[in-house]
Parts: structure tokens; C-alpha cells; sequence
């Protein structure tokens, strides 16, 4: 029995697969920020916690009205990737979410309780105290949880070789962490969530005092140092990441290898940049190039894919049996959703700063 | 078979599918019906310009936002999960198949989050009227949504055209669509109520919470009845076999079904008494009890909508095991396990049956039944049956019970998947059946002089064995009693066949004299029969001794003598002797003879309904066998015969089911007992040879009966020659069903193929004791046979049974020199040499038939030239 023979038929798709492949871009760029946003700022939220003092409050009472949001929309942003690539490499991702079910499922259970701790820590913010560390603690431990088997399983869905473990355990309790890339994957990604979170602050405070609002002091600066000594540190797990990868992947001489190695220098130029201009607080231009950088991270994350997968798949495989007409409705609905979604926005902002 | 699965023992059995979904279901539709409730509310407050209703609005739309948010949208995203990692070939499908009606529901699902955001955290501070479009916009958009995952669902159970366009529209406006969209839309405005009870029940100021209270009776009571309406339209939406699936054949669904129907009024008084000013810590009790009914009735549809699919995971399109209908031929011939992907045994050996069973439980049972769990266990459902058992369910699920997909692999692996669940899962041994011991006496044959003697005495037993139903405590319907004729000849050169002036007696051997102290028949007359029969008499009044009365046919008859094969000493003998006696009138004996009344009870009832031998580890039904037989019954066809037999009122199967020929009794609309009992076992027992006849009747070859005894035993035929295999045989009867416009036969013949001929057409209808396979169809002219298979070609009536008619002159039986049915001479009965040739010893010395190799002396006393009775007779027996 060779991997190959594991891989399951894949079904027919609708359309061209380059759709699905740009829609899965970029909607997990912009689940990859929402993401990062919820759990930098619940980082940085339970340090500020911890270091303690009065004048951390107005900082974590700020932090804990946002973030459910952004587990909303982290959430909401998820679903779309999520289907997209189950479109395109389904056959890979149900495998390897049997392989490790009893951990996938619990990701709900996990999400249900971060979540939950989230809206107590905002709702009951005055009253918690003392407990205010722990429960925003548990949140955060927690994401840390749910995004370490994400990584489990999209690392594990790239790597059939070691899917034959299921004979000896079928119990769903397997976990992808014999992969020498697993942990230097996880903490790259889970540090740049930290640094997104720190950017996300001083954006959020930049952004109100650009409108003529008073912020306290040191906001801005606290969350563009934030942001750069955590991508700084994810410079050095980057490279590890890098190193742990296979030589395929890096391989120039191979298509998906050269826009690896393109879209690799792309994030480390623009991710340099981010760092310089967020330790001297240009808040914008930081933003702007931390976009570029994830935007480029996420474009070398499909790269490895590609390559990982290569001996046993491409996506240009894909049987298509056209029918364009769902994908019109969807392209309408999506613009006349955008269309809504900012008209919605013009009539919040229109009342001011949304409080609750 | 694309991909592994999961195992999850206890929490199988769709267990976690269904925690999941029941709660993310109400609360998904509580986000539905509750937006309309939000925005509505509030538009009641600035009507009426109450801050307090608006104060309650705003409280309520917290609870919604948490609720909806928190609970609401995690669980949608794990039963997306949960589907996925259950059944990932069905997720697949349903993810490429609806990609971008998925991705529509995705951007209304994103505006839902957006707006009510927006609408909770502006609440009271954005001018109203935007506040209420911010509200509306929610509602909207949540309908929206359900608008969307509603066509996807509906498409599971109700596919439509798209089986064979594959055309996204024809899936996504579904015959369903229309009437569930409604059902589930009124059901929300319904939920929005039960929660609306919730927090208005909380309000402190008394006369404004009764005020609210009754508001949300409103939003409880007013969209019951349109909901109700558009339950029946949903229902009458789907396929009648989907209809049959819920109301009549899945016997989980009746709980569910029981409790729609009682939590309706439940729901309904429940809306009226909260109208009911009270305290609230009762009121509070009151709204917690009636959300929890609102999730039991929630949980019961969800229940009945996916009973309703089975046994598909996506209607006529993928079985829940997830192979493909269309795939089935071929994985039926290849085998699963060459099929799918995440087995190891490929091949199945000796070595590895257990194994490769393992395997094929996790590919086929695993995906929807647990083992120990709370839901579809399959521990209890199959811990009655034994290797063959199993073997015999594997083969006919889907067939009659056709909530369950059919077996989709091959012999050897229905076999391994059978021994698995038996070995490994009940821990039972897997030795074939193992040989009863029989002892064989040594018979004595009567005397005959045939020099002195004036008389030769004939006897048979009109069938090879009576099968005894000795279950009468639960049922019957072969209840004792044999038939035994004689003819007396007076010896001469023209000999005469005897009809008066003499007396002919029958003595069944005194140990089986008192079959009431053995069987309970006696005891359940009066339930079964509708009358008081005394006991060891049979229904003809005839008792174990007595007079044979000269009938019309032209023999002594003894019609009905209730023997058992329980002697008085204990054991089980199934042929016991009967000694006949002719003597003239002033009681002078003129002849005797003895004969076997053959009675079994070794029907192999058990083999499938559990339950062990009920006498001596050999025959007889046991309480449970019989039992299960009714449970069984009760379950398929929604009677009620186990509690009737367990209040003391057993039934005898005939008052439902007819039986044909000159014994005719039952009902008319049924399907007849032998179409109704050979039909329904043939979905069983199909694709075997005639182990499959020996499986139920008394002739298994480890048995205690071997009820075939005769020649054709012996030269080597089976059952199937004559009557053909099971299911030409089921068929044969099945046709006849139908032609008598007994419609129910077609569900049985559904799955039935003929074996011995090309197609149903070609099957020659038949009635069961009427027309059955003519000796002559194979001994031409009584010549002996050049083909030997006659299954199709039916004696005309009775009269043409082997049992009624008589040789060419008319004068003499068939049986009486051949012997009885499945005993011709020379028949071997393995309970002694003799047992069963008594009368040719007794009269030639020989086994053979009666005047074979030319013993015409035995009645003409002088040596004859040539055939008179038959052609062919007068010659040397050919067999020996």
C-alpha cells in the first residue's frame, strides 16, 4: 500500500479552479488578520493584565469590548477559506480531520468556551477583579489550543506518507507532531498574530485620534513597539520554519518552488520594512507593508502546499462539469452584500462612536 | 470507502451529529424568528412610546446577541465539522454540488453578524427609524440565510430532477423547498416566542411582564397553525416511499413521531396558560419548561426529517455507508474491500476473516451504528443471532427493512462481516452447527405370511413430516395433528381394494399418547382456534387411537391424529410408529402393519430469531424464539401479537394469513402464509442452495430430523430440483399474490430474482398445497428421467398431488406402494434401517416399493407378465 493508494477520488467542480484558488487566497488573508487581531490583542490584553496596575485597565477595558468582534468576524472569515479549500483539496482535508477528529471536534467545544470567556470579560469587565487575568487567560490559552491543531491538521492534510498511522489508531487521536516543520510553523504563526494584534492597537488608537478624539498617551507607540519586537522574533522563527522545510519546496528550478522563493523575499522585504517603520510609530506605512508581508506569507503558504502536495495532486486535476450560473449569483450577491455592509457602516459611524 | 472512519464505539450512532444539530438548529432558528421579534418589539415601543418595552428590547437583544453568537454560530460551524468527519464523502458532494450557494449564505451570514452588531451597540442612540432598517436588515438576512441552507437540506432528502440533470438548480429548488422553507420559517417566529417567554418572564413589575408575556403567547400561538399546515404540505411534499419510510417502516422514528404529536398541544396549552397571570418564579418555570419542550419538539422533527432519508445520506443518490448507488453493482462485485481505500485486507483468507470483518464493520455499520451508545446501537440489535443468523440479516437488510442500505459486499464478505459481529463484538464461538447424536433402533417388522395370509394392509402418513408449531404459548399454525390413510387389500389373482364390512384401526406407541403433557396447544385453543378442543384430541376429534373412517378417496382415513415427537419418557423421536389394524366385523384380525407418523419440530426458526431448542438441545421453540418471531412481526407489519401472547391470547396465523386448499382458512386480503413466510425469508436467505430450505425446515444435515429420507436423497437431489431455489419458489407464490390482487407481494418480490428461470415473467404462478411439482414432469411416462429439474411445471389442482392420486385402474394410491412424500421407498430414516420401509419389508423383504422387482405376488399371489398399474412398474428396481 503506497500514500498514494490512501488519497481519496476527489469530486467535480463547477467552475475553473484559478476561482477557487483566488477566492481561498484571499479570503484566508483576511481570516489570517482577523484572526491574528483576536488573538494579538487578547496577548497583549492578558500581558498588560499581568504586568499589572491601575493604568493597564483602560487598555484591557478598550481590548475587551473588541474582542468578541473579532472572534466574530475571525469566525465568520474562517467559514469562507474553510469551504474554499474543501472545494479544492477536500479529498486531503476530511482525511486528515478523521485522522485527528476527536481533536478537530473539540476545536467547537474550545471555541464555545474562549468565546463565551470573551463576552465575560467585556460584559462583566468591572466585576471580574482579580478574575479578569484568568478568565481572559483561559481565552487565550485556548486559542492557543484551537490554533495548534489548525496547524495540526493543514499541516497533516499535506503529508499522506504518514496517514497509514491510521491502522493503528482510528481513534481520531492522531496529531501531525513527528512533522519537523509543525512547531516553527505554529509559533511563526501565532507570534505574527501577536504582532498584528500590537498594530491592530496602535491603528485603532491612530485611527481616533485622527478624528479629532483624545487617546491616552503611549497607546500608539505601545502597540507599534509590540509589533515589531514580535515580528522581529518571528524573523528568527521564520527561518527556522524555512529550514525546517523540505528542499522541494525551495527548489527554483520548479515552478511552484521559484514563486516560493519570489513570494518568500516579497514577505521578509516588506516584513523588514514593517519593523523599521513600526519602531519609529509610522503607523499607516507600518500597516501598509505588514499588509504586504502577510499578503506575501500567505501566497508562500500556498506555495508550500503545492510543492508538499505535488507527488500526489494538483489542482489543475480537478474534472470540471461547468455551470457558471451559482457563480454569477454569488458575484451578485457578494457586491450588492458589499454595497449593504457599507451602507450599514455609513449609519453606525453616523451615531458616533459605537459604545455599548 | 474514499475515506477512513472515525471510530467512535459508545458515541457513534449519528450520537454526536444530533447533540450537535438539535441545539444549533433552535438556536439558528431562534436567530431567524428572533430578529423579526427584535425589530418588531421595538417598533411596539416606539408605538406605544413605551421605554420600558424598549428597555426590555434592548435586554433581549443582548441575551439574542450572546446566544445567537456565541452558541448560534460555533455550532453551525461544527455541525459543518461534525458532518464532515462522519460522513466526509456526503460533506464532499454537498460542498462542491452548492460551492457557491454555500459562499451566498456565507456573505448573508457575514451581514447578519455585521447588523446586529450594529443594531445592539446603537441601540437607543440611532434615530429609530434606521435603527429598525438596521433591524429589518438583520431579520432579512437571517431569513436570507435560511433561504439558502434550506435548499441544501431539502436537496438531501427530496433531490428531485438533479439525480439526472446534476444541475445545481434542479438540487437547490427541490420538491421540498417551497413547503420546508415555509415550516421552518413559522417554526422560528414560533421559537422566538418560547424565547421571548424567557426574558419577559424575568421582568419584576408585574402587570408589564403579564403584558409581555402575552405578547410572546402571540409570536407562540399565531404561526402554530400555519406551521402545522405547512408540516403537512412538507410531508405530502415527499416521495411516497420517503412518507412510508417515516409514518410506517423505521420503527426509531415512532418515539419521535409520538412525541411531535403530543408536544403540538403541549405547546399549545403551554402559549395559553402563560397568558395566565402568576407569580414569576412560576411564570420563569413555566418559560424554561416550554424551551425545553421547544428543543424536544425541535429534536423530534430533526429526527423524523433525517429517518426519512434513510438509507441514504443523500436521497437515491448516496447510501449512508457513502457508496454511490449507481456504485453498488460493481462493488457487489469486486468487494468492498477491493474498493475502498483504508482497509488492509484486501483479500479475505482463513487467517484473516475476523479481521477483514473488522474492517467491513468499521466501512458499512460503523457510520451510523454505536457499540454500547446511546443511539442505533448494534450490540442488543444483533446479539440474538449466531454466524448463520447474521449471515441471513446481512443479506435482506434493505431489502424488507429498507431504512438500512443492502449489504454492499460479496459472499465471503458478508460471511467475515457476519463472523466479526458474532466472534468479536459477542464474544460467541463461530463452530458450525454441531451434529446431534442419533441413535437408531432396531425396528421389528410386522409379520406377513404370504402364503396363509388373505390380506395386505397399506398405510402412509399423507406427508413426509407434519412441521409442528409447538409455540402455541405465542403462535401457531401448524398445530398437531397427521394424517394417516390406508387401503386394505384382499389378496387374490384379481385382487380388491377393501372398503366395508371391516374395521381399521389406528394405535399411535403408547409413550405418545399424551402430547398435552408436552406441547401447550391444549391449553390456547380457545385463543388460537376460537374454540375449547379437548385435550390429546386433534382438530377432527381424532385421537391418538381409534377408527379410520373409508372416505371418499378410496382409503381408511385417520385425518388429524395429534402426535408429537415427545414421547412420555422424555426426548424427542420425530417418528413415532402407528400400528393399523383391519378386522372384520366380529373382530377377527385380518391384518396389520405399522407405519411412521412423522412430527418435527426442529424448525430452524431459532437460527435467525435466537432463542435455543426448547427440548433436549434439539427441537421445539422456546419461549424466546417465539417471542422474537412475533416482536419481529409487530415491528415490520405494526401489530400487536407479542403483548396479546404475553396477556394470555396467542394467535394462530392463519386468522390473518390464508392458507389454500381443501384446509383453507384466513383472511382473504392478506398475502397467503406460505407467499407470506417464503416470500419475506427469501430476502434473507437468497443466492443459496438448498441450505437455505433446510435453514427453516427440518432437514438441516447436523439436525436431529433429516426429514428427506427417501430415494431421491439418496441419489443425490436436493429440495431445489423439484420445488427450485427459495426465491423461484418464493416467486412462484408471490405471482400468485399478485394475481389475486394482493398487492402486498410486490413489496416482497421487489428484491427477489428468479434462479431457475430468466425473469419474473417467466415464473409460472402458483398456489402453495395446490400446485406443486408432478412426478411425471421428470419420469415421463414413469420412465426414468433424462432431466431432473422441474420447478415451474405445477400439477393443475390438487387431485394431481402425488399424496391423492392413484395408479392407472384407480384403485390404489401412489403412496401406498411408494411410501409417503420425501420417504419413497426405500427411504433411509437414521432413527432405525427400518423405520421407515416397514410395510416393503414386512411384505418382500425388501426396501423397495411395494411389487417392485416383480413381487406382483404380494396381492395377485401369482407371479404377473407385464404393467398394469404404470408403465415401467413391471421391472427390476434400478436404484439399489
Amino acid at each position: 500500500m503506497t500514500p498514494a493508494d490512501l488519497i481519496p477520488v476527489a469530486d467535480t467542480i463547477p467552475v475553473h479552479w484559478l476561482w477557487f484558488q483566488v477566492l481561498l487566497t484571499v479570503t484566508f488573508f483576511f481570516h489570517m488578520v482577523a484572526m491574528n487581531v483576536m488573538a494579538g490583542t487578547a496577548v497583549i490584553a492578558l500581558v498588560t493584565h499581568i504586568r499589572g496596575g491601575d493604568a493597564s485597565l483602560p487598555l484591557c477595558r478598550d481590548l475587551a469590548k473588541k474582542i468578541p468582534f473579532f472572534i466574530a468576524f475571525t469566525v465568520n472569515f474562517g467559514v469562507a477559506p474553510l469551504l474554499f479549500v474543501q472545494v479544492l483539496y477536500g479529498h486531503f482535508m476530511y482525511t486528515s480531520s478523521v485522522l485527528m477528529a476527536s481533536f478537530w471536534l473539540s476545536v467547537i467545544i474550545l471555541l464555545i468556551i474562549a468565546y463565551g470567556c470573551t463576552y465575560l470579560y467585556d460584559f462583566k469587565f468591572d466585576e471580574l477583579f482579580g478574575s479578569r487575568a484568568l478568565i481572559l487567560s483561559i481565552a487565550v490559552t485556548l486559542f492557543f489550543v484551537i490554533a495548534f491543531l489548525f496547524t495540526n491538521n493543514f499541516s497533516l492534510m499535506q503529508v499522506p506518507e504518514t496517514w497509514s498511522r491510521y491502522f493503528n489508531n482510528s481513534q481520531g487521536t492522531m496529531l501531525n507532531l513527528g512533522d519537523p516543520t509543525l512547531i516553527p510553523r505554529y509559533l511563526h504563526m501565532m507570534i505574527s498574530a501577536v504582532a498584528v494584534g500590537g498594530l491592530a492597537i496602535a491603528l485603532y488608537y491612530d485611527f481616533i485620534q485622527r478624528r479629532g478624539r483624545e487617546i491616552p498617551d503611549g497607546r500608539i507607540q505601545l502597540g507599534c513597539q509590540w509589533f515589531s519586537a514580535a515580528t522581529c522574533l518571528n524573523f528568527v522563527i521564520g527561518f527556522l520554519f524555512l529550514d525546517s522545510l523540505p528542499d522541494a519546496v525551495k527548489d527554483v528550478s520548479t515552478a511552484s518552488g521559484l514563486f516560493f522563493v519570489i513570494s518568500l523575499i516579497g514577505g521578509i522585504v516588506s516584513g523588514g520594512f514593517s519593523i523599521v517603520l513600526g519602531f519609529v510609530y509610522k503607523v499607516r506605512q507600518t500597516a501598509i507593508a505588514a499588509f504586504c508581508a502577510l499578503v506575501f506569507m500567505v501566497l508562500v503558504r500556498e506555495a508550500v502546499r503545492i510543492t508538499y502536495l505535488k507527488p500526489y495532486f494538483n489542482v489543475t486535476e480537478l474534472q470540471v462539469v461547468p455551470q457558471y450560473s451559482p457563480l454569477l449569483l454569488f458575484l451578485v450577491v457578494f457586491a450588492a452584500g458589499i454595497a449593504v455592509f457599507c451602507y450599514m457602516l455609513k449609519l453606525a459611524f453616523q451615531v458616533g462612536e459605537v459604545k455599548s | 470507502m474514499n475515506y477512513p472512519v472515525w471510530s467512535l464505539d459508545f458515541a457513534g450512532g449519528g450520537l454526536l451529529i444530533a447533540m450537535m444539530a438539535i441545539f444549533h438548529v433552535y438556536i439558528s432558528h431562534f436567530a431567524i424568528g428572533g430578529g423579526l421579534f427584535l425589530v418588531l418589539t421595538e417598533r411596539k415601543g416606539l408605538r406605544e412610546n413605551s421605554q420600558a418595552i424598549l428597555d426590555y428590547t434592548r435586554k433581549h437583544t443582548k441575551f439574542f446577541l450572546i446566544l445567537t453568537l456565541v452558541f448560534g454560530t460555533i455550532t453551525g460551524v461544527g455541525i459543518w465539522f461534525t458532518i464532515a468527519l462522519l460522513n466526509p464523502a456526503a460533506t464532499s458532494k454537498l460542498i462542491h454540488t452548492f460551492v457557491f450557494a454555500w459562499a451566498v449564505e456565507w456573505v448573508f451570514f457575514s451581514l447578519e453578524i455585521v447588523s446586529i452588531f450594529i443594531y445592539f451597540y446603537t441601540f437607543g442612540r440611532m434615530d429609530p427609524k434606521k435603527h429598525q432598517l438596521i433591524g429589518w436588515l438583520y431579520f432579512i438576512f437571517g431569513w436570507l440565510s435560511l433561504f439558502v441552507i434550506n435548499g441544501i437540506i431539502g436537496f438531501m432528502l427530496t433531490p428531485g430532477f438533479w439525480i439526472e440533470t446534476g444541475n445545481f438548480w434542479d438540487g437547490f429548488f427541490n420538491p421540498t423547498f417551497w413547503p420546508a422553507l415555509f415550516f421552518r420559517t413559522f417554526l422560528a417566529l414560533m421559537i422566538a416566542g418560547l424565547f421571548g417567554f424567557l426574558t419577559s418572564s424575568m421582568i419584576k413589575e408585574e402587570s408589564f411582564r403579564l403584558k409581555m408575556v402575552r405578547y410572546c403567547s402571540l409570536w407562540l400561538l399565531i404561526p402554530i397553525g400555519l406551521f402545522l399546515v405547512s408540516g403537512w404540505w412538507y410531508l405530502t411534499s415527499t416521495p411516497a416511499h420517503v412518507q412510508e419510510m417515516i409514518i410506517v417502516r423505521m420503527p426509531e422514528l415512532k418515539p419521535f413521531l409520538t412525541a411531535f404529536q403530543w408536544l403540538t398541544p403541549i405547546l399549545i396549552l403551554g402559549g395559553l396558560l402563560m397568558a395566565v397571570r402568576m407569580p414569576r418564579p412560576i411564570c420563569r418555570a413555566m418559560a424554561v419548561v416550554l424551551l425545553v419542550v421547544g428543543i424536544l419538539y425541535m429534536g423530534a422533527f430533526e429526527f423524523i426529517r433525517e429517518g426519512g432519508r434513510r438509507p441514504y445520506i443523500l436521497y437515491d443518490y448516496m447510501y449512508s455507508n457513502s457508496i454511490l448507488k449507481e456504485d453498488y453493482p460493481k462493488v457487489r462485485e469486486t468487494g468492498v474491500l477491493q474498493e475502498a481505500k483504508w482497509v488492509i485486507n484486501k483479500e479475505i483468507t482463513s487467517d484473516n476473516t475476523i479481521e477483514a470483518g473488522k474492517e467491513l464493520f468499521t466501512l458499512l455499520c460503523m457510520p451510523c451504528h454505536s457499540q454500547g451508545g446511546v443511539l442505533n446501537d448494534i450490540l442488543p440489535l444483533t446479539a440474538k443471532y449466531d454466524r448463520f443468523g447474521m449471515n441471513a440479516m446481512l443479506t435482506g437488510i434493505g431489502k424488507v427493512n429498507r431504512y438500512m442500505p443492502p449489504f454492499a459486499g460479496n459472499d465471503k464478505e458478508r460471511d467475515a462481516l457476519a463472523a466479526y459481529i458474532v466472534h468479536r463484538l459477542h464474544g460467541k464461538e463461530l463452530t458450525e452447527g454441531v451434529e446431534v447424536d442419533i441413535i437408531s433402533e432396531k425396528d421389528v417388522v410386522p409379520p406377513f405370511n404370504g402364503a396363509t395370509d388373505e390380506y395386505v394392509l397399506l398405510a402412509w402418513n399423507t406427508l413426509g413430516v407434519h412441521d409442528l408449531t409447538d409455540a402455541d404459548n405465542y403462535w401457531s399454525f401448524h398445530p398437531p395433528g397427521n394424517d394417516i390413510f390406508a387401503q386394505l387389500i384382499k389378496r387374490g389373482e384379481v385382487p380388491e381394494v377393501v372398503s366395508a364390512a371391516v374395521v381399521v384401526s389406528y394405535a399411535v406407541e403408547k409413550a405418545f399418547r399424551n402430547p398435552s403433557d408436552h406441547v401447550p396447544f391444549w391449553n390456547n385453543t380457545s385463543s388460537l382456534l376460537g374454540r375449547m378442543v379437548p385435550s390429546n384430541t386433534g382438530l377432527t376429534g381424532n385421537g391418538l387411537t381409534g377408527i379410520m373412517k373409508y372416505g371418499q378417496q378410496g382409503a381408511f382415513v385417520a385425518e388429524g391424529v395429534p402426535v408429537t415427537p415427545y414421547p412420555d419418557g422424555g426426548g424427542y423421536q420425530p417418528y413415532p410408529k402407528v400400528t393399523i389394524e383391519a378386522r372384520d366385523q366380529g373382530g377377527a384380525l385380518l391384518a396389520s402393519t405399522q407405519v411412521v407418523v412423522p412430527v418435527s419440530t426442529e424448525m430452524g426458526c431459532k437460527n435467525c430469531h435466537g432463542g435455543p431448542w426448547r427440548v433436549d438441545g434439539r427441537a421445539g421453540f422456546s419461549d424466546k424464539t417465539a417471542a422474537d418471531i412475533l416482536a419481529t412481526h409487530d415491528r415490520i407489519s405494526k401489530t400487536d401479537l407479542l403483548a396479546r401472547a404475553e396477556s394470555g391470547d396467542p394467535v394462530l396465523c392463519q386468522s390473518c394469513h390464508l392458507s389454500t386448499g381443501k384446509k383453507a382458512l384466513g383472511n382473504q386480503s392478506n398475502l397467503s402464509l406460505s407467499a407470506a413466510i417464503h416470500g419475506f425469508h427469501a430476502n434473507y436467505l437468497s443466492d443459496r442452495e438448498d441450505d437455505a430450505c433446510n435453514a427453516c425446515h427440518p432437514n438441516n444435515s447436523t439436525g436431529s430430523t433429516h426429514f428427506m429420507r427417501g430415494i431421491h436423497k439418496a441419489i443425490g437431489l436436493t429440495c431445489v430440483e423439484c420445488h427450485g431455489y427459495l426465491e423461484d419458489h418464493a416467486l412462484s407464490l408471490l405471482k400468485k399474490e399478485m394475481q389475486l390482487g394482493r398487492e402486498k407481494a410486490a413489496y416482497l418480490m421487489e428484491n427477489l430474482s428468479p434462479r431457475s428461470v430468466e425473469s419474473i415473467q417467466d415464473v409460472q404462478p402458483r398456489s402453495p398445497w395446490v400446485n406443486e411439482p408432478d412426478c411425471l414432469n421428470c419420469h415421463v411416462d414413469f420412465q426414468p428421467p433424462e432431466v431432473v429439474a422441474t420447478f415451474n411445471e405445477w400439477t393443475d389442482s390438487e387431485e394431481g398431488l402425488y399424496r391423492n392420486r392413484k395408479e392407472i385402474s384407480d384403485a390404489i394410491f401412489c403412496a401406498a406402494c411408494h411410501g409417503s412424500p420425501h420417504a419413497l421407498y426405500p427411504a433411509e430414516n437414521p432413527y432405525g434401517q427400518n423405520r421407515d420401509v416397514l410395510q416393503p419389508m414386512q411384505y418382500q423383504n425388501l426396501p423397495y416399493p411395494v411389487g417392485s422387482n416383480k413381487n406382483c405376488s404380494i396381492c395377485h399371489t401369482i407371479d404377473m407378465e407385464e404393467d398394469f398399474h404404470h408403465p415401467n412398474s413391471f421391472t427390476t428396481f434400478r436404484n439399489e
